[in-house]
Parts: C-alpha cells; sequence; structure tokens
C-alpha cells in the first residue's frame, strides 16, 4: 500500500480547511442534498463529501458509509488532494497502490474510487466529493463532467455562494 | 469541460436546485442550450414575459400548477410566442395526463427516475431553433 502522500503545501491547505469551520460541525442539508443526488445519479452505493485533516479524512457528508472518519494514511482521498483532476481508481483490488489497503481488503471492500478535488478559490484542496463501489467501474466523459459540475457545487457552498432560500 | 457556444435559449423549470443547476451548466458547457432557470412556475411566467425561448423543460407538479402554465401559453395568455417546443419531466404518467400533454403538444416526457443524462439527451433533442429575437 502507499500511504496517502503530505502535498508540500499541507500546513497552508490544514490552515484554510480549518478557517472554515466546518470540521466536526453537524450534517447540514445543503452538502446531504449534493451528496445524496451524486450517489442516485451514478447508482453509486457510497458518496463522500471528504475533509482531509492532518491525520484523518472526515465525512462532512456521506451517503452508504457508517464510519464519520477513517485515518488518512489509508484514505483514497489522501491521493486525490494532490490532483488538479479527478482522481480515479478503476479496480482497487489490481492497483499496487491500493491493492493491501484495509479500505479494500476489509469493509467498505473498496474497488472503484472517482475523487473529485475541492479546490477552494485561493488554492487550497481541502477534500473531495467522492464515489465508491464494491465493484470495478469506469466513468465516461459525460460521467466525468456531471460530476465535476457537483463538486463545482460543493465548492460554491464552502464559499458561502450557494442555493441559500433555494426550493427542494 | 469547456463551454461551448449555447444551441438556443431554453427555459428549465425545476425546483430541485441540485438538478436544476447541474443541468443547466452542463448543456451550456455543451453548447446544447443557453439555459434560463426556474424554480417555479411564478418564476417561469415572468420569465417568459421578460424573454423569448426556443424551447421550455419543465417539471410537472402535483399542484397542476405546471400544466396549467402550459394550458395558458398555448392558449396564447402568456406573454410569449404559444409555439414554443416543449418538453416536460413527471414522477409518473397515467392515460389522462397523457392526453392532456398530447393536447398541449408537449413533444418529449421523461419520467422519474431519470438521470442528468437523460435530461441532457432531451434538451439536445429539443435542438438548436432558428435565430431568435432580441429581447
Amino acid at each position: 500500500m502507499t500511504p496517502a502522500p503530505v502535498p508540500a503545501n499541507d500546513a497552508e491547505r490544514l490552515r484554510v480547511l480549518r478557517e472554515l469551520l466546518i470540521l466536526d460541525t453537524p450534517p447540514e442539508e445543503r452538502f446531504d442534498r449534493i451528496v445524496g443526488f451524486a450517489a442516485e445519479e451514478f447508482d453509486m452505493p457510497i458518496a463522500l463529501l471528504s475533509l482531509v485533516d492532518e491525520q484523518r479524512q472526515w465525512f462532512k457528508a456521506r451517503v452508504g458509509l457508517d464510519a464519520c472518519e477513517t485515518s488518512r494514511e489509508i484514505s483514497f482521498c489522501g491521493h486525490a488532494i494532490l490532483q488538479s483532476e479527478l482522481f480515479e481508481v478503476l479496480d482497487a483490488a489490481l492497483d499496487p497502490r491500493f491493492a493491501d489497503n484495509p479500505l479494500v481488503t476489509g469493509a467498505p471492500f473498496i474497488r472503484f474510487y472517482i475523487g473529485a478535488p475541492l479546490a477552494l478559490p485561493g488554492g487550497a484542496t481541502i477534500g473531495t466529493l467522492c464515489l465508491i463501489d464494491t465493484k470495478p467501474r469506469h466513468f465516461d466523459m459525460l460521467d466525468r463532467a456531471i460530476l465535476g459540475t457537483l463538486r463545482d457545487l460543493v465548492v460554491a457552498e464552502l464559499m458561502g455562494h450557494g442555493a441559500q432560500g433555494d426550493a427542494e | 469541460m469547456n463551454a461551448a457556444k449555447p444551441g438556443g435559449r431554453l427555459l428549465l423549470v425545476e425546483p430541485q436546485f441540485v438538478l436544476r443547476r447541474t443541468v443547466s451548466t452542463m448543456a451550456r458547457e455543451m453548447g446544447l442550450a443557453d439555459v434560463q432557470e426556474a424554480t417555479n412556475t411564478a418564476v417561469a411566467e415572468r420569465l417568459l414575459f421578460e424573454r423569448r425561448f426556443h424551447a421550455l423543460l419543465i417539471a410537472l407538479d402535483d399542484e397542476g400548477e405546471a400544466l396549467a402554465l402550459l394550458q395558458r401559453l398555448r392558449a396564447g395568455a402568456v406573454a410569449h410566442p404559444p409555439d414554443v417546443l416543449i418538453a416536460a419531466t413527471a414522477s409518473a404518467c397515467d392515460v389522462e395526463l397523457a392526453l392532456r400533454l398530447k393536447e398541449l403538444d408537449v413533444c418529449r416526457l421523461l419520467l422519474k427516475p431519470f438521470k442528468v443524462r437523460g435530461m441532457l439527451e432531451v434538451i439536445s433533442a429539443l435542438g438548436a431553433p432558428d435565430p431568435l429575437p432580441a429581447g
């Protein structure tokens, strides 16, 4: 297993994340509805809004997973935050970086992962909107574009530019 | 995905924010249409008054407000040309609704559960119109 790498700008990234005052806060409907929509849109058993803290990834919104956090070292999202584009693992069981990862060999038995990095306007990537399946999958160009658009909605909400007052 | 030149102006009437915003953003980026968004029929009617659209994609609500708007639109009781292309989304469709939609010349009906991909296909099928007058 390749532990999630730590980016060179991690201290600044963590400062930005903590200034949002969002870690360990209760669930919020504005994030739950985006994550729930993503799970339904792509028929994914697990969808997460994951924020990568210093030692853990913590889930602000989650579908299909009971845990509210996991260690950063074994997190897929810890890899995804180093990317500028979507980070996709087609079959974790066949990927040397993840094949013996406890999240692959044990619950939730990840096989497919795709994460859209949450890059804020200042440049800090604080987490991901990610989707997980227990079987290998593939996202085509349109799927990827839709996920990217949903990620942009999450970032807008994080920046306070979301759908406040919008009817659901 | 890079933004492309829109194919026409479409009014999307959809109360669910995530679906509405995702579809409108994608349609613009794919160059399918310049999508204007309305959360409900009251907002839609105001936009129809203010602008000209080549197509309307509207979510049918349980209260019948969307159908009532379409009825007024086709009857010329809305300040917009009545011959606009119309597609609809709905949670279900019985014979009565199907006949009503046929009377209203609704060209496509998308039933739940549908995906963003399906709505984009409908928008694409509505096609690019002749050039719209300014306004």
